[in-house]
């Protein structure tokens, strides 16, 4: 039997399973014990990260070609990090207008007064942020996921990396899986434009570094609802970012299609069961949190 | 590539353990959790124990708020005290007491009290025990207009609301006699932002005024215990009915209740 040298479908929906269920159940676990900074490492190294890695390791594929980690050119590289820059905006604004919706009508969550982080665990969320999660979660949705979906076509294989890394943001509201969704998409696009992560962890990064920068100073301005300046800049940065992203270059490195012939595009009874429970997990998720808001559940 | 990201990952591995090592060192033992911001006394009762044993003195050379958070590992009951040279603002002395007992990680007692320039300083009373009381306070300058605004309030001047908020009630306490009186509802048919000042000239009596939701309450607002002035606690509330209720006996002064939304 010959080996398939990239990922399937089948093993894109059972990592995705089980590293939504580990996430979930190890921050409930692990997160009030070692703080929120040591808590994101061990998300983004033991189950987002170890896993595609593994899976390449057992199956022997080659992992620059497989997950893409080629070169890009200058042109490219500027257009993942300005595109992120201006499409931020957007997807702040569109996560605060959720979470206002949500609020007034599912209620607001009641929590306890959060304890201020230790100034190494704020060191260790930060790095995390802007260095671990670009390439962990770049590794797993961009090069595992969408390269697993590509076997159908290269368009289904972005779209079905967005949609699973928006839902996966359900973990951390509801209100970022929309937001969530239309980065995976940009993220998506530029690997199937320019057939490297290396554009996408650019992307990710800034978007991460501007939640936290930009982020910031808009909280301030935002307590008593939207300002009209961030409804313009929230859609003059989307129309920026769709422009620049139009002109990123055709697939810097063509070794993609090189692998096309080896993709196993069939989906699996297995693969169907865990997108399903994948589903079902993701949603139960979702609704515990309306539940919460209402009340309902503690 | 696969060389910069597998260099970068193993090198960020290496900051992150000498990360997480010294975070665990920092923590270990204790488990005090006083934020950053708070200058942190530590008392080792063990060693400094008594009857009103001085544990620091600061100078304010501006009125100033002063945020205190106290907490300790130790079970046995101990008090801390606060004597400032200036009158506490919202209070009739110049002395506030705190009873502790074992408060560690989240769990603490905070306050904030409003103080004229001059200086104040901390005690603590307690038996020899194993075990520390942290101290945690930070002096903010108050603006002089907002001093000023308070400390007309704390002589007797409750009327005085600060920017942005409307009077919802008033009365004069003098003769009255409730409990759990409901003089104020609020009704919000979706999650609101609201800002609450309550101030009393009361000096003598018993007085309580608590808002009391489904879901949010907060009991002592001003209270004849523990100070006059409430000054802009601001909340979010889940929609739903608020009451706002007066307990009074013997009290003297007028009340007045001042709410943004």
């Amino acid at each position: 039997m010959v080996k398939k040298q990239s990922p399937t479908i089948t093993q894109a929906n059972i990592m995705f399973f089980i590293t939504a269920v580990l996430t979930l159940a190890g921050s409930i676990l692990l997160q009030p014990k070692l703080g929120t900074g040591t808590n994101l490492w061990i998300n983004e190294f033991v189950y987002i990260l170890l896993p595609p890695l593994l899976l390449a390791r057992i199956n022997r594929w080659p992992v620059e070609t497989v997950y893409r980690f080629n070169k890009i050119s200058v042109k490219s590289k500027l257009i993942s990090i300005f595109s992120a820059l201006a499409i931020w905006p957007f997807t702040f604004y569109l996560s605060k207008n959720i979470k206002m919706l949500l609020d007034n009508k599912a209620g607001v969550i009641q929590t306890p007064q959060p304890s201020i982080p230790s100034i190494y665990q704020s060191l260790l969320l930060i790095i995390g942020m802007i260095v671990l999660a670009p390439i962990c979660e770049e590794i797993f949705f961009r090069g595992f996921v969408q390269r697993a979906y590509e076997g159908r076509s290269k368009s289904y294989g972005f779209v079905t990396a967005a949609l699973t890394f928006g839902a996966y943001h359900v973990l951390n509201g509801i209100s970022e899986v929309i937001p969530a969704c239309i980065l995976g998409l940009c993220m998506g696009f530029l690997v199937y434009k320019t057939g490297s992560l290396a554009s996408s962890m650019l992307f990710h990064a800034v978007a991460n570094i501007s939640a936290l920068i930009i982020g910031g100073a808009f909280e301030m301005h935002i307590r008593e609802g939207i300002p009209v300046w961030l409804h313009i800049i929230a859609f003059a940065g989307l129309c920026i970012s769709l422009l620049l992203l139009r002109n990123v270059g055709e697939t810097d490195n063509s070794s993609g299609s090189a692998e096309e012939e080896n993709h196993d595009n069939t989906f699996s009874a297995t693969g169907k069961i865990f997108l399903i429970l994948s589903i079902i997990f993701l949603v139960s998720t979702g609704i515990a949190e309306i539940m919460a808001r209402s009340g309902i559940v503690q | 590539m696969k060389k910069a990201i597998y260099s970068i990952l193993i090198s960020i591995l290496f900051v992150g353990f000498f990360l997480v090592i010294i975070d665990g060192l920092s923590k270990a033992g204790d488990g005090f959790n006083i934020p950053s911001r708070f200058e942190k006394v530590v008392v080792d009762l063990g060693k400094q124990y008594g009857t009103d044993v001085l544990v620091f003195t600061k100078e304010l050379n501006v009125p100033s708020t002063v945020e205190l958070i106290i907490q300790s590992n130790a079970a046995n009951e101990k008090k801390v005290k606060i004597v400032s040279e200036s009158e506490i603002l919202g209070t009739n002395s110049s002395e506030i007491d705190y009873t502790v007992w074992k408060l560690t990680g989240n769990a603490s007692i905070s306050s904030t009290l409003t103080l004229d320039k001059g200086r104040y300083s901390v005690y603590v009373t307690s038996e020899k025990t194993d075990g520390k009381l942290v101290i945690g306070h930070v002096e903010t300058a108050r603006e002089p207009s907002e001093f000023e605004r308070l400390y007309k309030i704390h002589n007797g001047e409750p009327n005085n609301p600060p920017k942005g908020y409307e009077e919802i009630y008033s009365t004069d306490l003098t003769g009255k006699s409730c409990k759990d009186e409901v003089i104020y509802t609020i009704t919000l048919d979706e999650a609101t932002n609201i800002g609450l000042s309550v101030y009393t000239s009361s000096k003598q009596g018993i007085f309580s005024v608590d808002l009391i939701g489904k879901n949010t309450s907060f009991t002592g607002l001003v209270h004849h215990e523990t100070g006059r002035i409430c000054d802009q606690l601001e909340a979010t509330l889940l929609p739903g009915e608020y009451l706002l209720k007066l307990t009074c006996e013997n009290a003297d002064g007028w009340l007045y209740v001042f709410l943004k939304q």
